[in-house]
Parts: C-alpha cells; sequence; structure tokens
C-alpha cells in the first residue's frame, strides 16, 4: 500500500503569530468551523456554542504562547478537540446528546438536495443517506467520530488530523477504516 | 489487477491507503468506480448536511465583536472575601452573645452568693434550724415573711 500525499501549504511561522494579534479577526475568520465541529460532535447547539466560546477564550489566554508551529486554524482545532473529549465525558452531556434529536440535519440535506433540482425520489434517498451516516456516527468512539468529522466535515487532510489529535497517520488512518465500516454497514452497502 | 475492490478495500481507499494496482483497476473498470463514486458521494452529501446545518444555526455567526473576557478573578476574590468577612462577623457576633449570656450568668450566680452571704452572716440560725431557711429565695414577700418568721 502506497500512502497517500497528504501535505498542504501551511502558512509560516512569522504570518502565523501577526495573524493572531488581530483577535477579533481570528475569532471572525474561525468561528463559524469551530461551531460547525462542536455541533456536529455534540449535537446540541447550546453546547456547541459554549463549546466555541471556551475554545476561543482559551485561544485568547493562550495567544502569547502561540509560536506559529501549526497553523493557526489546526491550532484552534486542537483545542476545540480537547474541549469536545472533555464534553463528552460528562455524562449528564450524553444523555441529553441521545434525547435531542439531530433531525434538522437530515432535514436541511433534503431540503439542500431539492433545492438543487434533485427529483422528489432522489432526494428521499439523500436524505435516507445521510441519515443512516449521522446514525453511524453517533455509534462510533468519540476517537472514531473526531477523526471522521475532521476528515469528511472540516476536509482535513491526513496529516492535520493526527496534528491535532496528536495521534500518529497510522494511527489516524485506522480510525478513519473504522468508521468508514461502521457507516458503509448502517447503510447497508455491501457491495 | 483484475479483481474488483472490495468494500473494505474502499473503506481503506477512503480512508487514505490504497495501492497503485486498486488506481489503476479503478481507472479502468467501471464498476468499481461506480461504487467509489457512489460511497464518496454519501460523504459528500454528509459534508454537506453537517455545513447547512451549523450554517443554519445563529450560533454559528461569529461574535460582532470579540471583547477580550473580562476576567472574573477580582469579582471572585471579592465575594470571597465578603463570603469570609460574614463568616468572621457570624462567628464573632455568635461568640459575643454567648460571652453576655455567660458573664449575666455570672453577674446573677454573683448576687446570689453575695445574698447568700449576707443574709447567712446576719442571721443567727436556731439550734438545728436549716441553713436553707436563711436564705431569701427571690424577691417574694411570702418568702421574705417565711424567713423572718424563721428568724
Amino acid at each position: 500500500m502506497e500512502p497517500v500525499i497528504t501535505t498542504r501549504w501551511v502558512p509560516n511561522a512569522v504570518d502565523q503569530t501577526r495573524e493572531i494579534e488581530d483577535f477579533d479577526a481570528v475569532v471572525r475568520l474561525y468561528w463559524p468551523r469551530i461551531f460547525r465541529f462542536a455541533l456536529a460532535s455534540l449535537r446540541d447547539q447550546d453546547a456547541a456554542e459554549s463549546l466555541a466560546q471556551d475554545c476561543f477564550l482559551k485561544a485568547y489566554r493562550a495567544r502569547r504562547g502561540f509560536r506559529g508551529d501549526a497553523s493557526l486554524s489546526t491550532w484552534l482545532m486542537q483545542i476545540a478537540v480537547n474541549l469536545v473529549r472533555d464534553s463528552i465525558r460528562n455524562r449528564r452531556l450524553q444523555f441529553w446528546n441521545r434525547t435531542r434529536a439531530a433531525a434538522p440535519a437530515f432535514d436541511l440535506a433534503s431540503r439542500s438536495l431539492a433545492d438543487r433540482g434533485s427529483s422528489p425520489e432522489g432526494a428521499v434517498l439523500a436524505k435516507e443517506r445521510v441519515a443512516a451516516v449521522w446514525s453511524a456516527v453517533a455509534t462510533l468512539s468519540a476517537r472514531q467520530r473526531t477523526v471522521f468529522l475532521l476528515r469528511f466535515v472540516e476536509d482535513l487532510d491526513l496529516l492535520e488530523i493526527a496534528a491535532v489529535t496528536g495521534l500518529r497517520e497510522g494511527t489516524v488512518k485506522v480510525h478513519l477504516f473504522r468508521a468508514l465500516e461502521a457507516v458503509r454497514k448502517r447503510m447497508g452497502e455491501n457491495q | 489487477m483484475n479483481e474488483h475492490l472490495s468494500p473494505e478495500d474502499i473503506s481503506r481507499w477512503l480512508a487514505g491507503e490504497r495501492s497503485s494496482q486498486q488506481a489503476r483497476h479503478a481507472g479502468e473498470c467501471e464498476e468499481c468506480r461506480a461504487r467509489l463514486g457512489r460511497r464518496e458521494s454519501a460523504l459528500a452529501e454528509f459534508r454537506g448536511s453537517a455545513h447547512e446545518w451549523g450554517a443554519a444555526q445563529p450560533a454559528s455567526a461569529p461574535p460582532l465583536a470579540w471583547n477580550p473576557p473580562v476576567r472574573h478573578t477580582a469579582q471572585r476574590w471579592l465575594l470571597a472575601a465578603a463570603s469570609l468577612f460574614l463568616l468572621v462577623s457570624a462567628s464573632a457576633y455568635w461568640q459575643h452573645s454567648r460571652q453576655q449570656i455567660r458573664a449575666a450568668e455570672m453577674a446573677r450566680a454573683d448576687a446570689l452568693l453575695v445574698q447568700v452571704d449576707a443574709e447567712i452572716s446576719r442571721a443567727v440560725p436556731q439550734t438545728m434550724e436549716p441553713l436553707v431557711n436563711l436564705v431569701t429565695w427571690g424577691p417574694g414577700p411570702a418568702n421574705k415573711s417565711q424567713s423572718k418568721v424563721n428568724q
């Protein structure tokens, strides 16, 4: 097997440290991404908003220590991943995760497909597929879910995921493979 | 490689692990390419739903201006100091009340002792008369008259 090359341009350290000086701009730029990741991970709007705030608060307090070794995005995502992990440890939150529906995501997906001109049948099938993926994601372990969301929602490459999660690239691949298998089985794809 | 990609191969592919043979086969085999496409398309739909779900939330918009969070350390210290002050005050008040009560009790006991001492030293007891009869118990006239009778 040949490893897929997963390099991506990373801004240099000077740019990164300059960027963080204007923290207002940092928040404007990265807030939607952090919030989206938190929402997909926790499936709770209030918890996601609170997590995004905590993430930027932590980053703000630690900004002097940021040396630009990793990209600012990676650094913020690292903080978010740690906060998500801490939130998931909270048993009460898990209870709310189970009881609160994540249905809006499915509805939005189908609406968006319908808007794009898909046939009603196609929209229904797409809705079912998306629902199956969300449903499978809910059954994943916290680490597998994090890796899966970073890859397929946030579009991070394997090296970035490794940097964000602190895992080795090979371990990221293993978690990703298992997550994809769980999704495939949930979708009933045996071909 | 003539073998079709298995479902596990496709998962491995999507996880970033693929061989050049598999890549070549996928390029040539329409069926495998279609299966791969279906999986990729499902993941793309999932990505779209996550993005749209996030964007539809009011909280997804960044704050208009990032105000550096006010450190509540000073407030916390003030609250802690106020709590400590209340605790100490309550404790001091309680101690003070107890001391006052104790002092009043001591004063009453002292007064009684003085009274007992004065009355016993003034009275001349009869033979075998109990000393208790010599003392005036309380300010009532009945007791005083009884005490005088006893004298």
